[in-house]
């Protein structure tokens, strides 16, 4: 018979044939397998599966513990105690049984009704959580009493716990649950890491260390019996012997570059405040302290959030799940006029000798701007201006410059972009110029614009802690670094796995003839008498620089009385210094009576610290 | 109407291997039950019932429709599937490790499962409208070649091994099937047995590697793997000559079988019904390749006989190394029983190859034009 393109069935009849054997063939050693298993070894399968049901428990992990710089211990974990119920070894009567369990504790009978009905119960000899968290003398009582609660027992879970509870929180950040969309996309080997249901860090120091604290889970083998209950585990056992015991490997422990005497201090500076404090070295980088306010209680998450307490953080209009210090933008304000004076300098339109008079306003085309002081400071130089922080000077330098010079050289010191510190949600700030204005609103740039910016206003807008690295670029020699948060990680058994590094993000080039007015301007501020912070900032145990900044609140609705919000940016020892502050309070009115006190008084803690 | 039902010819049908299917689905479906006994069983029982009436759907619909029709499409077909596997790589879903999936608005589809039957229709396309009267020699293979490994290795990448060795087994065979020079089927049998060092030492990601290890001495390396080889032994091993019963399967009931309701389903069917119900289910998958293979020589055309043949290699392969892999022969690799295993979109293309070779078996006794 003749198929299509000159092909006979004959042509196939050979493979044909070939095909049939081989598909007998697989078949045949399948069926031979079976047997083999089922019939020549079946006794032995048969005992196994009788006798040795053997299940992997998995063993959770000790967390890594969280050091301050100074080796005090911030977090560390702790034993939770749960009580675990196996249904059928409990009696035939559970209500009874839970009866029992609720007059030793003296817990709600309906709760704990309400607690074993909740459950799905897929196998009635499997254990369950029957009532999480018990307290200490909880167990105990229990613990004296099991040998008379049949199908009870007490689970003890790993559980990370803080030792200051009001402070840090942003930096540590939360744990939580692992999420079911999380798991989903886990590879096998993390799935064993990571079972569903157990507690990762979700936000924080938690988050971005997570695989080093988290460690590595072990485990161990265990003998079941026909109905699950477990048994104790024979050593003579053959199948048993090669599933050997993977110990759990504790996570390494993490040592912040934070200062936990400052970082307290700075919480319970900003207690009922709305701000931020970020203070760091400007040498190296290293946060010192990181506040925002308000906050959450971290322990409060370890084991799963209350509901009530969620719902009211996540209901607060102030938003205390927010980190300010990274994640929200302001507009700087005054505390912008030394980078406008460094613009101003680099660019050469400006002399450190020459002087600007002011008359308490500034005309440019047909608009009138204003200096804060209405009276006018009169002919100023730089530092002057610093010190005293007059508009019109800055505005005259703004002018001068233009938008395209100043938002370039603002560029240089970091503003406008994250500076790296890689906590989730950071912030960019924004430098506003002419590209900015054609991309959101298609409109040209105007002059006034630019006077506004080189103040601090407008558009322009900082995070805290943007501030303080551009601000530590200015007074270290121009050295733009990325802030850092982790001093060193250490294995549990104290082999230190990564010492700290300085990570300079890029070179400024400063020449001394630009830094020097901007620092004696900056110390003024604080130092001499006039300055704007001199009633507030000085300080008789170090010299303190730094600058004031007062930004302007514009009221959305009909609340015309919304307070400006108060900047201070400081540091010291004014002629070498080791530590950089910024402070912003939202309607903290001034920047001079709102915000430096704050600073002054981290500085000084810092100083004293340090004899 | 009489004449319309004639001309379809349903008579001439091979209702045989059409029962052998049901019959499988029906034992798959009463052990799927059990299976998910411990799990969940509306979850997993139902869905399955759903997919199958599905499938049965598509056999009625695929059979009422002429085989000769793929020829003209056969290319389409592949080409579509081939631009659904480029979809997957950028826009595929990722889940557990590996990106297979692919949102179709309201629903997902695997299409790597869809290129099991592509692969088929283009290379029976291409030997269909190639005049090879000759054995195939080296310079015939360019084309056959390409059109098997460009699907392959967009699965390879994603990744699902399973899946590319059946794509890759199945494409092989068929090139056998018609025909090749000796000197070439020894030479790809040598350079295959080169490859192996080779593929072990640069093709293969570490848990691969594990698996094959794990395979190899599972009682050495008793992590995860072995874990699963082990347990899948006692459960086969201790279900003797007549099984422990229905629904007393221990080793899947208190859920220490992993994969019970997908990979490792046989497992549990042979720990329940024995060595007595591990030979029946595996006579009736003999018996499936037996009456794919016939209704492949009993056709009249070149296409018809490499689709044909080309199918039931697809769904005998996988049911090979599913079973191996569940009996301790093969390394562990993702791989479903053929109408047995819980599992949408594999179960689909199983009934949608199933409905293509019903229509052929109608048409084996008229002559072709």
């Amino acid at each position: 018979m003749k198929l299509s393109y000159g092909r006979t069935q004959e042509d196939f009849k050979n493979t044909f044939r070939i095909s049939l054997v081989l598909l007998i063939c697989i078949f045949l050693v399948l069926a031979t397998r079976i047997w083999h298993l089922q019939i020549y070894n079946g006794e032995k399968w048969f005992a196994f599966s009788e006798a040795n049901r053997i299940k992997l428990k998995k063993i959770p992990a000790i967390r890594g513990r969280i050091f301050d710089r100074d080796q005090t211990l911030i977090a560390q974990s702790r034993p939770a105690f749960d009580l675990l119920m196996v249904p059928n070894k409990s009696g035939d009567n559970k209500n009874v049984a839970i009866q029992k369990i609720v007059d030793l504790i003296s817990w709600d009978m309906e709760e704990a009704s309400q607690a074993f009905e909740s459950e799905k119960h897929p196998n009635l000899n499997r254990s369950f959580v029957l009532k999480k968290n018990l307290a200490r003398s909880e167990v105990a009582t229990i613990k004296a009493n099991l040998a008379r609660l049949a199908g009870f027992s007490i689970k003890t879970v790993p559980t990370r716990t803080y030792q200051f509870p009001d402070a840090a929180s942003h930096v540590l950040g939360r744990m939580g649950e692992i999420d079911a969309k999380s798991f989903e996309t886990f590879s096998e080997g993390e799935k064993n890491q990571y079972p569903l249901g157990t507690f990762w860090g979700v936000s924080g120091v938690e988050k971005k260390y997570e695989p080093a604290l988290r460690g590595k889970w072990g485990m161990r083998p265990v003998l079941e019996d026909v109905w699950g209950r477990e048994k104790e585990l024979p050593s003579t056992n053959d199948l048993l012997s090669v599933f050997k015991e993977k110990k759990a490997i504790k996570g390494s422990d993490i040592h912040l570059t934070i200062d936990l005497e400052l970082q307290i201090l700075a919480s319970e500076l900003l207690e009922g405040k709305k701000g931020a404090l970020v203070a760091l070295d400007p040498r190296s980088g290293e946060i010192l302290a990181l506040e925002s306010k308000p906050s959450f209680i971290s322990e409060y998450f370890v084991r799963g959030v209350d509901r009530a307490y969620w719902k009211s953080l996540i209901e607060n209009p102030d938003k205390p799940l927010y980190n300010r210090a990274i994640q929200s933008a302001y507009p700087p304000a005054s505390t912008f006029k030394a980078v406008t004076a460094m613009a101003g300098l680099s660019e050469g339109v400006i002399g450190t000798e020459e002087k600007v008079y002011c008359p308490g306003h500034y005309q440019i085309g047909r608009e009138r701007k204003r200096c804060w002081k209405r009276r006018g400071h009169g002919a100023v130089d730089l530092i002057q201006a610093i010190a005293q922080s007059c508009d019109v000077y800055f505005y005259e330098v703004s002018k001068r410059l233009g938008i395209e010079k100043l938002a370039m050289n603002t560029r240089r010191l970091g503003f406008g972009q994250r500076t790296g510190i890689d906590f989730a949600h950071e912030a960019k700030g924004l430098v506003p110029d002419q590209a900015w204005k054609t991309s959101v609103y298609n409109e040209k740039w105007m002059g006034g614009e630019t006077l506004s910016v080189g103040i601090g206003q407008g558009a322009m807008l900082v995070t805290p802690l943007q501030l303080a690295v551009g601000y530590a670029a200015l007074v270290n020699g121009g050295v733009l670094l990325k802030p850092q948060i982790l001093k060193e990680m250490k294995q549990p058994d104290g082999k230190p796995l990564t010492p700290f590094q300085r990570q300079e993000k890029a070179k400024v080039s400063l020449s001394p003839s630009v830094i020097e007015p901007i620092r004696a301007g900056l110390e003024a501020v604080v130092q001499k008498k006039g300055g704007t912070a001199f009633w507030h900032a000085n300080s008789s145990l170090v010299n303190i620089a730094g600058k004031t900044g007062t930004a302007q609140v514009v009221a959305l609705s009909s609340k015309k009385d919304i307070k400006d919000h108060a900047w201070f940016i400081g540091y010291a020892p004014s002629d070498d210094p080791e530590i950089m502050v910024s402070v912003i309070i939202e309607h903290g009115e001034h920047g001079s009576s709102g915000a430096s006190p704050l600073v002054k008084k981290i500085i000084e803690a810092y100083w004293r610290g340090k004899s | 109407m009489v004449r319309f039902w004639k001309k379809l010819k349903l008579n001439q049908a091979d209702w045989i291997f059409l029962s052998c299917v049901v019959l499988i689905c029906l034992v798959g479906l009463l052990n799927l039950y059990s299976a998910t006994y411990s799990l969940s069983i509306s979850k997993y029982f139902m869905s399955q019932v759903g997919w199958m009436t599905l499938g049965f759907l598509a056999v009625l619909v695929l059979m009422l429709i002429h085989y000769h029709l793929y020829i003209r499409f056969g290319y389409l077909i592949y080409a579509l599937v081939i631009g659904l596997l480029i979809a997957v790589v950028f826009f595929g879903k990722s889940s557990g490790g590996s990106q297979r999936w692919l949102s179709l608005g309201f629903f997902y589809i695997q299409p790597s499962e869809l290129a099991k039957i592509a692969v088929v229709l283009g290379l029976a396309k291409y030997f269909h409208t190639h005049h090879q009267k000759r054995k195939i020699t080296w310079s015939d293979l360019w084309v056959p070649c390409f059109l098997l490994c460009l699907p392959c290795v967009l699965i390879a990448r994603q990744p699902d091994l399973g899946t590319t060795l059946v794509v890759l087994l199945t494409g092989a065979s068929m090139i056998w099937f018609i025909g090749v020079q000796r000197k070439i089927l020894i030479s790809v049998l040598v350079l295959g047995l080169i490859s192996v060092p080779l593929v072990w030492q640069f093709g293969l990601k570490p848990y691969q590697k594990d698996r094959v290890i794990a395979f190899l001495q599972p009682e050495k390396y008793p992590d995860s793997k072995g874990y699963q080889i082990i347990q899948s032994k006692i459960a086969v091993g201790s279900g003797k000559v007549w099984g422990k019963g229905y629904l007393k399967g221990s080793q899947s009931k208190l859920q220490f079988l992993p994969k019970q309701h997908t990979d490792f389903i046989f497992s549990n069917f042979a720990e329940e019904f024995g060595f007595m119900g591990g030979l029946t289910l595996l006579g009736l998958y003999l018996l499936f390749g037996f009456l794919g293979l016939n209704i492949a020589m009993s056709c009249k055309d070149v296409f018809g006989i490499m689709v044909s043949f080309g199918l039931m290699t697809t769904i005998i392969i996988q049911a090979a190394i599913n079973l191996g892999m569940e009996l301790g022969l093969l390394p562990v690799v993702g791989m479903t029983l053929p109408f047995f295993s819980y599992g949408g979109t594999s179960l689909l293309t199983s009934f949608i190859a199933v409905g293509m070779l019903m229509n052929i078996s109608i048409h084996r006794l008229t002559h072709s034009a």
